[in-house]
């Protein structure tokens, strides 16, 4: 039995995989409680995907419940709001990838260049502390700010808008829920390039000012590019998750005003699931949620393999 | 005076009933075990870890000779647990629980077809003589309500709301700040055309939100304030001449809402209601920022305890729910049924359902009933109740009001409420103490009824809810967001009937007719 070693960027090698175990069994044996974790948790209760296609009843179990094959599908993509509220998912999501994901990747890039180490670290602080305020807090922050009396609106006014309640408008609810979420986030999110930043020879910055670089140069042609393969990698990562999209915060600040750009997928689903324990109907979007999250994730890596050798597998 | 005659009749009963009911105890010789599936009161749970505990559960023991033991779900999260103990198979002996009519695909009658519940109508029948007894003397018109559409007992063991005070009570309705009305000079509103007057002056007095309503949920179609007035209910379906029609689908909610939008635009509402919660409401009624809100006569208890402190002469009163004429009858208004949500169900694996049945039976006694309410009477230190000299009536004594943290606190843990089949007056009066509290429920019961409301224990069966829960998300996607746009002003009110159109796309009709179903159904019982 082979199989291959992949390492980001390199060449692949091919290596038998029996031979590894016996001269590396300690190693192995450390990967062995994860993997456990992993075919228990993950794996096995895959199985559980079949109430999908049944009409799950708890006392009835997986394999005494009635099949009805692709009722529930039917029934959540021939929904009359269905469209809309894939739209808005995926609009959401984009939104958040095209303006949330270059902010740390720029904030690490610039930070960097600071001298000053304990500025560096105070600022790395401060900016992370909002990664852990509660969804709740947050939204109620947001909603102070944003009310039609708060001193957006007020901003807002000085310009000569009318006086608005902003999450009361469907058109500023992507622009608040977006930025809410990169001002929550990309102090959090900057750590992984700190760290990958860090792995970048020295040598190079010094070899790049001899021949005469600025600063601007130097992050350019070096940093850059010395973290592509984390970027990249990341970026396949978040690709994956664009179906995803954690509803606590939306239901927390949207309302039947801001139905039209606000209401996703899982914010519509919860509505209905509210009256029944409609197991298997909120099973039936999970799978289909965790299809075309699939399909998305499959394409990104086999686009980011094709085009520059890097690649989650 | 009214109240003594009733209380006076209710003891009379009470005997009758002692009298007439079987000798039935002692129900087991040799400690036999029944488990029991019930909620915890909230307070309780922060005491002891099961009612095995409770020193009335102890007496009940002793009296039935049964070994009761308790399953409780964790507070706040009963859903979750009442459906993980379902698959688990590992059932208690009885369930005390709304969970089945709530949750349960085709309720309590879909949970024994499904082998979950036994089916006890001959056990009811044959041992429950106290039962069959409240019934007929406390709740006759519950009789309908017992049996499901099939036929099947599905209430044995549900409280009885008794007569009087809490039997066909109305709790909510419109609270209004007696001090601000004063100072305007105006009389308590009944119709439309006062309330205009009333808010305008609300207003010029410099009150921030006259009126503070909060975001139309179920909870707003309880009374269905101002709504009731045009003949229509805020967010529910109501019955036209015994046809089920959706409110928001009728000519009266375009005046409805004209008059709300009317209202926003002169600062008498404030548009943030839409995302206004109860909570939210109710405190700026007691800060003072709102001049009237729709909330429950509990809520006076806590306004008056905390709003004096702040403002001068704060003061609480309810209002009639509002109507168009002065003659009018309000016909949306919910009433406290005849029987709570909860019932008893005895397990489709229980090994002794006559003792089960018996059990449940013996708690309709009225040495259990008074037992519940009241408490053991003497325990060690203190008393739970006493009894007036004048009056010969039970009072809560002077512990359970006064010490620690107050009589809603003591009541959770010296009674036993869960167990407690039948509601008594004395008991709810002592929430309920303060002058205000009179006249709160005294305009909350005046001429309104619940004629036009669907009446509370329709059953669906499985296939009915879910085609139902399909198709009302969508209608209430759509409503919620159309029906704020027109009360907002952002769309004119003339588009009203391509509103009505597209609820007819989204299948109102086919919801209504379901519900006509399951009303033809429970009318036929």
């Amino acid at each position: 039995m082979t199989g291959t070693v992949v390492r980001a960027g390199n060449a692949h090698k091919r290596v038998n995989l029996f031979k590894n175990i016996c001269t590396y069994p300690i190693l192995y044996l450390m990967v062995l409680p994860a993997l456990a974790y992993y075919i228990l948790f993950h794996y096995m209760p895959m199985f559980g995907l079949v109430i999908a296609f049944q009409d799950y009843k708890v006392v009835h179990g997986f394999l005494g419940s009635e099949w009805v094959g692709l009722k529930h599908f039917r029934s959540f993509l021939g929904d009359a709001y269905f469209l809309r509220t894939l739209r808005n998912t995926l609009l959401i999501s984009i939104y958040q990838l095209l303006w949330g994901f270059p902010v740390p990747i720029l904030f690490a890039l610039f930070l960097n260049e600071v001298r000053s180490k304990s500025f560096v670290r105070v600022t790395q602080t401060i900016v992370y502390i909002p990664h852990f305020i509660s969804a709740v807090v947050m939204c109620s922050l947001i909603r102070t700010l944003c009310g039609a009396n708060g001193p957006i609106s007020g901003v807002m006014q000085l310009f000569g808008m009318p006086k608005t309640d902003l999450l009361g408008t469907a058109r500023y609810f992507r622009t608040v829920y977006v930025t809410a979420e990169i001002w929550q986030e990309f102090g959090w999110g900057s750590i992984i390039y700190f760290a990958a930043l860090t792995g970048i020879d020295p040598a190079l910055y010094e070899a790049a000012t001899l021949d005469g670089a600025n600063r601007f140069q130097k992050a350019w042609h070096i940093s850059l590019p010395g973290i592509l393969p984390t970027i990249v990698i990341l970026l396949i990562l978040k690709i994956g998750n664009i179906m995803s999209i954690g509803w606590e915060k939306i239901i927390l600040l949207y309302n039947p005003m801001t139905y039209e750009t606000a209401d996703v997928i899982s914010t519509y689903s919860y509505r209905r699931g509210l009256q029944n324990l409609e197991y298997s109907y909120a099973s039936a979007i999970s799978f289909f949620n965790g299809v075309i999250n699939l399909v998305l994730i499959l394409g990104a890596n086999a686009i980011s393999r094709k085009l520059n050798d890097t690649s989650l597998w | 005076m009214l109240r003594k005659i009733m209380a006076l009749l209710m003891t009379l009963l009470l005997t009758l009933g002692m009298a007439l009911a079987e000798d039935a105890l002692p129900i087991s010789q040799d400690g036999l075990e029944l488990k029991i599936y019930v909620k915890m009161v909230g307070e309780a749970a922060t005491i002891m870890d099961s009612y095995e505990d409770h020193p009335i559960v102890k007496e009940m023991e002793r009296q039935t000779g049964l070994n009761l033991t308790f399953i409780h779900p964790p507070a706040g999260d009963e859903a979750t647990y009442f459906s993980t103990l379902l698959a688990s198979g590992d059932y208690p002996d009885i369930y005390i629980t709304d969970m089945f009519e709530k949750s349960y695909p085709g309720g309590a009658e879909g949970a024994m077809k499904d082998g979950i519940l036994m089916d006890i109508n001959a056990l009811v029948q044959e041992h429950a003589s106290n039962f069959w007894n409240k019934i007929d003397h406390m709740a006759p018109y519950a009789k309908k309500a017992i049996y499901s559409d099939g036929g099947y007992i599905v209430k044995f063991g549900a409280q009885i709301y008794g007569p009087d005070f809490v039997e066909g009570r109305t709790s909510d309705g419109v609270l209004l700040r007696k001090d601000l009305l004063e100072q305007t000079g105006l009389e308590a509103p009944v119709t439309i055309e006062d309330w205009d007057a009333v808010l305008q002056a609300f207003k010029d007095m410099g009150v921030e939100v006259p009126l503070a309503m909060k975001q139309f949920s179920s909870s707003t179609s309880r009374v269905n304030a101002f709504a009731g007035a045009y003949g229509v209910s805020i967010r529910d379906f109501q019955i036209n001449d015994g046809k089920v029609v959706y409110g928001a689908m009728l000519d009266g909610y375009k005046d409805f809402m004209a008059l709300l939008r009317g209202w926003i635009e002169d600062g008498l509402m404030d548009r943030e209601f839409i995302t206004r919660s109860d909570d939210d409401t109710t405190t700026m009624f007691y800060n003072g920022r709102a001049g009237a809100i729709v909330g429950g006569a509990y809520m006076a208890t806590t306004a008056l305890s905390v709003a004096p402190e702040e403002i001068e002469g704060y003061d609480v009163m309810g209002c009639v729910s509002p109507r168009l004429n002065e003659e009018d009858q309000a016909t949306l208004v919910r009433r406290a049924w005849s029987l709570s949500g909860n019932a008893c169900f005895v397990s489709a694996t229980c090994k002794h359902p006559v003792e089960a049945v018996k059990f449940i039976d013996y708690l309709y006694g009225d040495d259990a009933i008074l037992l519940c309410a009241w408490g053991m009477g003497h325990m060690d230190g203190f008393d739970t109740y006493v009894v007036n000299e004048e009056t010969g009536y039970r009072e809560y004594s002077e512990y359970m009001k006064n010490n620690g943290s107050g009589l809603q606190y003591n009541r959770a843990i010296y009674t036993l409420q869960p167990l407690m089949m039948m509601y008594l007056d004395e008991p709810e009066y002592a929430n309920y103490s303060l002058p205000q509290h009179k006249q709160i429920f005294e305009a909350f019961s005046w001429n309104r009824d619940d004629s036009q409301r669907l009446p509370a224990h329709l059953t669906l069966t499985a296939e009915e809810s879910t085609r139902l829960n399909e198709i009302m998300n969508v209608i209430y996607t759509y409503s919620d967001e159309a029906i704020y746009k027109f009360i907002l002003g952002e769309t004119n009110l003339d588009e009203f009937d391509v509103f009505r159109q597209k609820m007819t796309e989204f299948g109102i009709e086919e919801a209504c007719s379901i519900y006509q179903a399951a009303y033809d159904r429970y009318m036929a019982r």
